[in-house]
């Protein structure tokens, strides 16, 4: 990884020396006024300057580093390629390469490992497997647009490399995740399970619901007799109405209620008109 | 509270799911009561949402009219005869109030005035649909009648039943207009009217509109209510012919931003209502950046 040859180098103890800092900050901003660096550093010197930091620490360049260090859910973490392309170029390793058991990545069985050849003794470094018990226990799959469920074979090939990078090359990541990592160990969005409706928890419900309308009338038929459309329970209107007249709280009179709206529509209003009375009852 | 008294609040009916809720009784602004028009303003800024509040209402435009008299061409066909009735051409033109109490008017003037008497005897209160605009509900409402799922949503449930719930996580009352919920599925419909009902089209109409808050704010309603809510599907019906439609139901990514933002305006009127402040934008110089499609113009 070539460093730029301009490089101010940010050593520990530069803030007291002005000229230093100042020479790195006039640099950064003029880092922070072009349109070539991404959004997170545009108009943000101190992004900037955190950028070239890890840059020369890293011995990389300061636009590659920009250009693939995201900034995710608050944290800073690299792009999986380029930390694959770090280990490759760092010269102590064999380039990264993966293991995998099963011919399916979308099989329970499947599973990946990254591995390289240390240089200098030979030896093989294997990095932890990625399985999808390790996946699913994680709640990496269930995160809202997870690409575990569009892209699994990347996903376990870049899980892999970060994981194998952490443990045998952890200077090159310098303990920054990949922007993948990131995305799913944030917080998942506080959203009740409850508050979902079903149709969006499982989109079978939509063909379910289809199925059922395949028997339903249309909106412009005149109803060809006087049962209840469709699945509806077949509920009478002396039943409904004891429903209604015997509810023991709130609740039921809603359910009792409900039912209404199945019969037909010369029955309605009759029964709509107790539920107030009863509802009344309910609410002094 | 006897909910057979005429209630003139939103503040005067129970929770739950209610029929027959007065137009003007739903409608009614209050100070923090939840609604979709009060989250759209929220996501402005407070400021616009008191001014919202403070505001007389808009009255009706040809816009307000025309969706109006879809959604009973659709929801409540059985009524619109009796509400809407074909607008023709006038021999006159309507008479003012000046002239009407003119001490000497003329023939025709006396003319006109027994026209326009006549006309407003046989409108009996209904409200005028043009020509153009009579044809194009009918080639919606036909389009919905006639496609396979669609056709069929608008049976065996309720138009225009009202949800007054309070939000257990921020204890604000709300209130949901449906248009269509069949109760007996567990669906509530809404009728959108749209320049393109296609995936794509109408995704864009669910960011810029803010449906999937509206959807948000609806669940919340059938979870604090405790009523099945199985699917919020949207009709989606094109406004020129062949007046496509198209049926949609937002996915789960969609559903948890809509209800992100939801629960980030709630938050941000609680926090207001309990402060009595209302900022406007932040009082701070901006940079602005041109949208992404006027830099390649």
């Amino acid at each position: 990884m070539e460093n730029s040859t301009a490089v101010v180098q940010i050593k520990p103890g530069d803030q007291a020396d002005g000229g230093a800092f100042a020479l790195a900050q006039r640099k950064a901003s003029a880092y922070a006024q072009s349109t070539l660096v991404p959004k997170d550093y545009r108009d943000n010197v101190a992004n900037v300057l955190i950028a070239m930091e890890i840059a020369n620490r890293i011995g990389a360049n300061e636009l590659m580093v920009m250009q693939n260090l995201y900034i995710v859910q608050g944290r800073p973490s690299w792009s999986s390629s380029f930390l694959i392309a770090t280990v490759n170029a760092c010269g102590r390793f064999t380039p990264l390469r993966f293991e995998t058991q099963g011919a399916d990545p979308e099989d329970t069985n499947y599973r990946v490992r990254a591995y390289a050849d240390d240089k200098a003794t030979g030896e093989r470094c294997n990095g932890p497997w990625i399985t999808w018990a390790m996946v699913k226990a994680e709640g990496w799959l269930s995160k809202n647009g997870s690409k575990w469920k569009t892209l699994p074979e990347l996903m376990f090939m870049y899980r892999s490399a970060g994981f194998w990078s952490r443990v045998y090359a952890p200077e090159v990541s310098m303990g920054i995740h990949t922007a993948d990592e990131s995305e799913d160990m944030a917080p998942t969005r506080t959203t009740l399970v409850g508050t979902v409706t079903e149709a969006s928890r499982t989109p079978g419900t939509l063909r379910q619901i289809e199925q059922e309308l395949a028997g339903a009338p249309n909106a412009d038929e005149q109803p060809a007799t006087d049962e209840p459309a469709g699945d509806a329970p077949q509920f009478t209107v002396q039943e409904i109405h004891d429903a209604i007249s015997n509810a023991a709280n709130k609740q039921a009179l809603d359910e009792a209620v409900d039912l209404v709206s199945a019969l037909p529509k010369g029955e309605q209003k009759a029964l709509y008109d107790l539920g107030k009375v009863v509802a009344g009852k309910f609410s002094e | 509270m006897n909910t057979l008294l005429q209630p003139s609040s939103i503040l005067d009916y129970a929770p739950g799911i209610h029929e027959g809720v007065p137009a003007e009784v739903y409608h009614r602004k209050e100070l923090g009561v939840v609604n979709c028009g009060a989250l759209k303003e929220l996501a402005k800024t407070p400021a616009h949402y008191r001014a919202w509040l403070a505001s007389e209402d808009d009255g009706d435009t040809p816009a307000k009219l025309f969706g109006r008299a879809l959604h009973c061409a659709v929801l409540e066909p059985e009524l619109f005869e009796a509400t809407y009735i074909l607008a023709r051409e006038h021999p006159f033109s309507r008479v003012s109030d000046r002239l009407r109490n003119a001490k000497k008017p003329s023939q025709g003037t006396l003319d006109a005035i027994a026209y326009w008497d006549a006309w407003e005897v046989e409108m009996g209160g209904k409200i005028e649909v043009s020509h153009d605009d009579a044809i194009t509900l009918h080639g919606m409402q036909a389009a919905v009648f006639a496609h396979p799922i669609a056709g069929k949503l608008f049976t065996g449930g309720v138009a225009e039943s009202t949800a007054i719930w309070t939000d257990p996580e921020h204890a604000l009352l709300c209130k949901a207009r449906m248009d269509y919920y069949v109760a007996s599925r567990g669906l509530v419909i809404d009728l959108k009217s749209t320049e393109d009902a296609s995936e794509s089209g109408f995704a864009r109409s669910v960011a810029t509109y803010r449906y999937h808050v509206q959807h948000a704010h609806y669940a919340s309603a059938f979870q604090s209510l405790g009523h099945e809510l199985r699917a919020f599907l949207f009709v989606a019906v094109e406004k020129t012919p062949p007046y496509a439609v198209n049926v949609h139901c937002i996915d789960a990514d969609a559903e948890a931003r809509g209800m992100e933002l939801r629960d980030r305006d709630m938050a941000k009127l609680n926090q207001c209502l309990q402060t009595d402040t209302w900022p406007g934008y932040e009082p701070t110089i901006h940079t602005l950046s041109l949208p992404r499609w006027a830099m390649n113009d």
